[in-house]
């Protein structure tokens, strides 16, 4: 094999693990807290995509009117419920959640006029990419809160229906807002470097290193900060947790927050790259989950090996076989995961739990 | 002796369920095994039966290794059992639970289309049989209610009716006595003895002493997993380490 | 003509009813959420249509795609079976995709991405089905057959047992049944009539490509079964009734309004199969026809 074709095939590798590793990431601290797999979690992804390209493009009225009220009526979701509503009213009355509802829906009113005007205008890729991130975190928060937080811990089946509701909605709500026809950033095509032979373009240099220092951001914060002890403390014993004073609520919520952010991040960066349609959440979502499973679901290091495994299996295994069956390439190996070793090479799970 | 339990070893993540556990069941007789609550007896049932693996240890039925034996297979054995808390089919009427029971040759898919005589001559005859054993436990009359609606002490005369319909050549009992009525309790007994004369062999788990003095052959005694005293009734009676273990109690 | 729209909808009910019941043996009874229920539906319409292009009858083709998706349930029952709930189903989701990118591939076997097309109409009797009343007639004999069929078995002693499962698989075992095994046949029976609804379809709209049996189609058959009831064949014949007819009449109704453009149509269509998923498992677990379930049992078992 030649050297050019080496690196070239690492390069690749290292791009797409670095995508998968960062929506591992999600799928793997929800499930270390919650025990529950997110089945959402690869549209949070595209909603990441599609956020950030309605911020960095002078988006239509049409598209951008409705996106502004998504937008605003997540934040006010968001907002609202750190509010508690029960103490402005002295007794319990019917019309009470038709007064809320009203003001809410006059906040979200205002508020959308606000985002009306960020997205009519073409912002610059950093403040879009902030936006679309915290977007996205505030849209794992209210997921989690409007559907999961009720169905915690029952049985397992009935959450993950839920999640794959939610999945569709996503879907739904991205189909008919900006349309089915593939968009893109309007980002010229760029010139492409040249190492060793093998050509990478600025773009894909963008991303595999953005992919590693949010990793390492991670780390830090979990291995240095309060919340992230906090988080470690959770998914560890989640009783134990909450005896010493961490109030698992809270942390559940942060836990959402986070992985949604990395999907955003994970989405902006593909993106960017390639095109986007409401459905590019799926396959690299069960790629993700793939990965999170290699790594042993709820081993945070796990998932990220778990992300670049993946990328060099793909990228290596089109080699030898036909480029179409690409994304099988994944499917066999979770399926292979699934069947013989659902623990994973680094799971905390015993193998009992899985296994009916 | 028909059941042989050696060296029994359980645990549960650092939890020791059951330790060093080893006794005999002679056939055709009554064993009951009792102790303290925690003292590890459904583990052993459950690691019995096979719904549990041991760490350690054999189980030896009729001489032979059954550990590597699933559930079902052990059931197919002639072991059958209750469990502590009722398990029956609570949507599905009281004969459909003896029904399931039945060894019945015609249950596979093929068999749902080639509905022959033989086939319908054999559900009858199930049938019949199910309506003798329900007869002999008073439930007869209920025969189409749904096993959910039955009152308590109905479920559980329900789920040893099930038990016993296989004519098993063990029959594990699981607590059969608990919050169960004084007459409904003496129905019990007598079932017993009478499955007793007929040959099978009973091992149960009981916390009603009486009932268990009353009428074991044998008692088993655990405590902490491990097992302290083994005997006739009139011995473990005055057995001062089962005493203290049930901390001066019903014994 | 106007009736021929609604004969082509009650078509469409006869064919997703078998496949809303046939998924219904599979969830309800083995608590196998299956995440990839199209792939049945999808290799019961492509055998049965290379056998039909190849020549045979409608009806050996319709019995083979049975006899194929059957073969096929009992190698994912078998392999799925052993895992617990949720793995249980992503594992069915990946071999669902898994049988559509082998499709896709299938070069000259399966043309691809192009499909098949022109896949003959079935005859009965020397009389070639032709008009919607016909099909019509002709599907709706078909699916009462099936359904039938589906209760019949579940009210012999297999099914029993089978119910046994359902309710409690633990006692049923503990019973001398192998509940395994029980259960891999429950799917291979779903898988079984989920490919006569594939050929059905096949043959009905004569022109079947891989995309149309994607992981959505599952979802619309998982949201008809849980929406009508788990357990419940009537809810699941309901459920298809509902989800078919309901976005039909939306249609309708909105058009008069707002022109909507085939894709949103789509895009609203999928928005309320989701929103029905949330509500229902937020507020009604059991759905429409589907009983309470006990505290200590899963949706699943």
């Amino acid at each position: 094999m030649d050297l050019s074709i080496a690196v070239q095939l690492v390069l690749n590798s290292i791009l797409a693990g670095g995508i998968y590793a960062l929506i591992a990431l999600g799928y793997t601290m929800v499930y270390g807290v919650l025990k529950f797999i997110n089945f959402a979690h690869g549209e949070i992804f595209m909603i990441g995509a599609y956020t950030a390209y309605a911020a960095s493009v002078a988006l239509p009225m049409q598209v951008a009117v409705p996106f502004s009220w998504f937008m605003s009526i997540l934040v006010v979701l968001f907002l609202a419920y750190h509010i508690p509503f029960d103490s402005f009213f002295k007794k319990r009355v019917w019309y009470q959640y038709l007064i809320i509802a009203g003001i809410l829906l006059v906040v979200a009113k205002s508020i959308s006029y606000f985002f009306l005007y960020l997205l009519v205008h073409a912002l610059p890729l950093w403040i879009s990419a902030l936006i679309s991130i915290i977007v996205c975190a505030i849209l794992g928060f209210v997921i989690e809160k409007v559907g999961y937080k009720k169905l915690r811990g029952k049985d397992r089946l009935t959450p993950l229906i839920t999640a794959i509701g939610f999945s569709i909605i996503l879907q739904a709500l991205a189909l008919l807002m900006f349309g089915g026809e593939i968009r893109s950033f309007e980002y010229k095509t760029q010139e492409s470097y040249e190492v060793f032979g093998a050509s990478i373009t600025p773009h894909q240099l963008l991303i595999i290193l953005t992919s590693i220092i949010i990793m390492i951001l991670l780390h830090l914060f979990l291995k240095y900060t309060k919340y992230g002890k906090a988080m470690r403390a959770v998914t560890d014993n989640m009783d134990v947790a909450k005896i010493i004073g961490i109030n698992p609520d809270k942390v559940i919520s942060l836990v959402f927050m986070i992985g949604s952010g990395l999907a955003a991040v994970a989405g902006i960066l593909i993106g960017i790259e390639q095109n986007l349609h409401p459905t590019m959440g799926i396959v690299p979502g069960i790629k993700a989950f793939t990965a999170a499973v290699i790594g042993g679901i709820g081993n945070i290091y796990g998932a990220v090996l778990g992300g670049y495994f993946i990328g060099f299996a793909e990228n290596i295994g089109i080699w030898f076989i036909p480029s179409g069956y690409k994304d099988a390439i994944a499917f066999v190996i979770l399926l292979l995961m699934l069947l013989l070793k659902p623990s994973g090479f680094f799971g905390q799970q015993k193998e009992e739990e899985v296994r009916a | 002796m028909i059941l042989q339990v050696e060296g029994l070893h359980k645990s549960f993540g650092g939890v020791i369920a059951v330790k060093n556990c080893s006794f005999q069941v002679e056939e055709k007789s009554i064993t009951a095994l009792i102790g303290p609550n925690g003292a590890g007896k459904t583990t052993v049932f459950n690691v019995i039966t096979g719904f549990m693996k041991q760490e350690q240890g054999r189980i030896l039925w009729k001489g032979r290794d059954i550990t590597f034996l699933l559930p079902h297979q052990r059931a197919q054995q002639g072991i059958t059992r209750t469990f502590q808390t009722i398990r029956l089919f609570p949507k599905m009427s009281v004969m459909e639970n003896m029904l399931i029971a039945s060894p019945n040759v015609y249950e596979k898919v093929y068999h749902v289309f080639l509905k022959n005589k033989k086939m319908r001559e054999q559900e009858r005859m199930n049938r019949e049989e199910a309506l003798k054993i329900l007869e002999r436990v008073g439930l007869k009359k209920l025969q189409n209610e749904k096993a959910g609606n039955l009152s308590y002490g109905q479920q559980k005369l329900l789920e040893i009716a099930r038990a016993m319909y296989k004519e098993p050549v063990l029959l594990m009992l699981d607590e059969p006595a608990a919050g169960v009525n004084p007459s409904m309790l003496k129905k019990i007994r007598e079932l017993l003895l009478e499955l007793k004369k007929k040959g099978t062999t009973i091992l149960f788990i009981e916390h009603d002493m009486e009932f268990v003095m009353n009428i074991a052959d044998k008692i088993i005694v655990l405590d902490y997993g491990e097992e302290i005293a083994i005997g006739k009734p009139g011995e473990i009676r005055k057995n001062k380490r089962v005493i203290d273990a049930y901390l001066g109690g019903d014994v | 003509m106007i009736t021929d729209y609604f004969l082509s909808i009650a078509i469409m009910i006869c064919m997703y009813s078998i496949l809303a019941v046939s998924l219904n043996m599979i969830l309800g009874f083995t608590g196998l959420l299956n995440l990839g229920h199209a792939a049945f539906f999808a290799l019961g319409a492509y055998t049965s249509a290379l056998l039909s292009l190849a020549g045979f009858s409608f009806w050996i083709s319709m019995i083979s795609g049975g006899c194929v998706a059957a073969l096929f349930g009992l190698v994912i029952g078998g392999s799925s079976l052993r895992l617990r709930g949720d793995y249980l189903a992503i594992a069915t989701l990946g071999f669902g995709e898994i049988v559509r990118i082998l499709l896709k591939n299938g070069g000259d076997l399966t043309r691809g991405a192009l499909g098949l097309v022109g896949i003959p109409r079935p005859s009965f009797f020397g009389i070639v089905i032709k008009t919607q009343l016909q099909y019509f007639v002709l599907y709706l004999i078909i699916a009462v057959l099936c359904i039938f069929l589906l209760w019949c078995i579940a009210q012999s002693p297999f099914g029993r047992v089978l119910r046994g499962i359902r309710e409690d698989e633990l006692a049923v075992s503990s019973l001398g049944k192998n509940v395994f095994q029980y259960k891999v046949i429950a799917v291979s029976l779903g898988a079984c009539f989920a490919g006569i609804a594939g050929s059905l379809f096949a043959h009905y709209i004569t022109y079947i490509e891989p995309n149309s049996f994607g992981f959505m189609e599952s979802i619309i058959i998982v949201c008809m079964v849980v929406l009508g009831g788990l357990g419940s064949i009537a809810g699941s014949v309901l459920g298809a009734v509902l989800l078919i007819i309901f976005p039909e009449l939306f249609k309708m109704v909105v058009q008069e309004w707002l022109p909507v453009s085939i894709e949103m149509q789509a895009g609203i269509k999928f928005l309320l199969y989701g929103v029905i998923l949330v509500v229902l498992m937020l507020y009604k677990r059991e759905g429409l026809l589907g009983e309470k379930r006990r505290g200590n049992h899963d949706l699943a078992s």
